[in-house]
């Protein structure tokens, strides 16, 4: 069953790479919206440096949102999520191999772009490493939740904004939590309780978000 | 609840509940306004706005009980499959969306004379705020499908998923407040609240209460004879 | 208690009235709002139904006579 499992994270990102656009637009959208920031809020580093962190993980957010249409329709679209919803590996499993290779393809490749743009926001040194350490404890929750977005609205009219109208305000706690561990590291601020609590999040979103996306996958075939 | 599962039994047993519901709405309303704008004293802090928290709490009650209903109700359509459940489930949600709103707005009008600000990003109505969004999120979801039981059964999903995660949206609302208050804002935390002020507050909440109850029962027979009308052009089209 | 003193007073609520006012205003019309919307959806539902229910009942009564007459034949 393991390799069943291994097998359907395989294709996944072989599909996506064989785009290979995909990761490309993504990063390109990601470098394209921080960037408007400065353009907004003028290029003082004072001001800059004050939103650095909540810009790039709101725009961390909404590049993963974007994504998440692809995580099951072009699936659904085929027919072959019909199979996978049949076939033997427990579809909560599946769900999170699934959820696995879309957190490579998305959310990886802001994990590495994400440092850059700090620099670009001014940044303070002291918060690269808790940058980076947020963003790799947050994004696989942000993929976990988005699944469960990203099944509901399959088969439905206009899914593409539904999904940002659902998965957003579930995003917020993580959003909350990323921004103040960042925010905390710069000032000095004890930043373990922020990690903890993202960590948290994340070990609840590993069984939960799985099974509900499961579920909604099921409703989508009948 | 078993009963109440054919819908025919329901139509019966909720037209006979109505009036009196809608009467003894219409009594607590009429009763809850005399007290809420005659009968009571203006405070001697915020003076007559006080006045607004008669329909401010009250619709926050409301707003939070009937989120609560809804996830309630999915559990139940999705684990025992009752098939008045998701109907429920989904005739609530304008409701609750409604009182919202309200709770929102007079909030808003309220926090002007006493706050000096429209809007403040409180820990309670930014709350608030995010459960509007998942009251619109539930409903545009539900209505975003042709067919519209597989709408209902998507939309529990999602009611339970936004139940689970409404306590720990509230604790990192919380949470983001204490770290970001501004030095100057002032607590509207009531102390042990006066019999005079009571009153009306609750008497306006169970005329709420009984709104809730009126409308709910009123579109849930729209549902289901909006259900009796679809299989009946399904049978006639054959 | 609030003493009617006279119209302006009262809509007046010592200059906080333009807030009290509206709120109740708000949550009047929010609310018999709602109610307009799904009383009348619910009267227009039920007169699709009942139209739709007569036509079924007289295809059956049409159905029915043509059976007779086939079975009385």
């Amino acid at each position: 069953m393991i390799r069943a499992l291994i097998q359907i994270l395989w294709r996944d990102l072989r599909l996506s790479l064989r785009q290979g656009s995909d990761v490309a637009v993504l990063v390109t959208f990601f470098v394209i919206t921080v960037s408007l920031f400065p353009f907004a809020v003028g290029p003082e580093p004072v001001i800059l440096e004050r939103i650095a962190a909540g810009v790039i993980w709101v725009t961390a957010l909404l590049a993963t949102m974007l994504s998440l249409d692809r995580l099951f329709q072009s699936d659904f679209d085929d027919g072959s999520l019909d199979l996978l919803i049949m076939s033997s590996p427990p579809l909560e499993l599946i769900v999170l191999a699934k959820v696995t290779a879309h957190w490579l393809i998305a959310g990886l490749p802001l994990i590495i772009a994400a440092p850059f743009l700090a620099v670009a926001l001014r940044l303070p040194a002291d918060g690269y490493l808790f940058l980076i350490a947020v963003m790799t404890i947050g994004t696989p929750t942000l993929s976990l939740v988005g699944a469960v977005g990203a099944a509901l609205t399959l088969g439905a009219r206009r899914s593409g904004v539904l999904i940002s109208l659902l998965v957003l305000p579930l995003f917020i706690p993580v959003l909350v939590f990323g921004v103040a561990a960042i925010d905390a590291g710069i000032s000095g601020l004890a930043v373990r309780p922020h990690l903890l609590i993202l960590g948290a999040m994340l070990i609840a979103a590993l069984p939960l978000a799985p099974w509900a996306t499961a579920t909604a996958l099921r409703q989508s075939l009948t | 609840m078993q009963q109440f599962a054919n819908p025919n039994r329901f139509f019966k047993a909720a037209n006979a509940v109505l009036p009196w519901c809608a009467g003894v709405t219409l009594c607590c309303l009429i009763t809850g306004l005399y007290f809420a704008i005659f009968a009571s004293p203006a405070d001697y802090q915020q003076g007559e706005t006080v006045r607004i928290m008669y329909i401010h709490v009250p619709s926050a009650w409301m707003a939070m009980f009937i989120y609560a209903n809804m996830a309630i109700a999915s559990a139940v359509a999705l684990i025992w499959k009752h098939p008045l459940a998701n109907i429920a489930a989904k005739s609530s949600a304008p409701i609750g969306a409604a009182f919202t709103i309200i709770c929102l707005t007079t909030g808003m009008l309220w926090g002007k004379p006493t706050w000096g600000a429209w809007w403040v990003w409180d820990a309670r109505l930014t709350s608030v705020l995010i459960l509007l969004f998942l009251y619109i999120g539930y409903i545009a979801l539900v209505n975003a499908f042709d067919d519209v039981s597989r709408g209902m059964r998507t939309g529990a999903v999602l009611a339970i998923v936004g139940a689970v995660n409404l306590p720990i949206i509230k604790f990192s609302v919380d949470w983001w407040n204490t770290l970001h208050q501004p030095a100057s804002l002032t607590r509207l935390d009531a102390p042990a609240i006066h019999f005079s002020m009571l009153t009306p507050l609750l008497l306006m909440a169970l005329a709420f209460m009984g709104i809730y109850a009126t409308l709910l029962i009123l579109k849930m027979n729209g549902e289901l004879i909006r259900a009796k009308i679809r299989n009946l052009r399904i049978a006639q089209a054959r | 208690m609030l003493q009617i003193g006279s119209l302006s007073k009262l809509l007046a609520l010592d200059g906080y009235g333009i807030f009290v006012w509206p709120a109740y205003l708000i949550a009047t019309v929010v609310l018999t709002g709602l109610l307009a919307v799904v009383s009348r959806s619910l009267a227009r539902d039920q007169r699709t139904l009942s139209v739709l229910e007569a036509e079924r009942q007289s295809r059956r009564g049409a159905s029915s006579a043509i059976n007779q007459k086939v079975r009385n034949t």
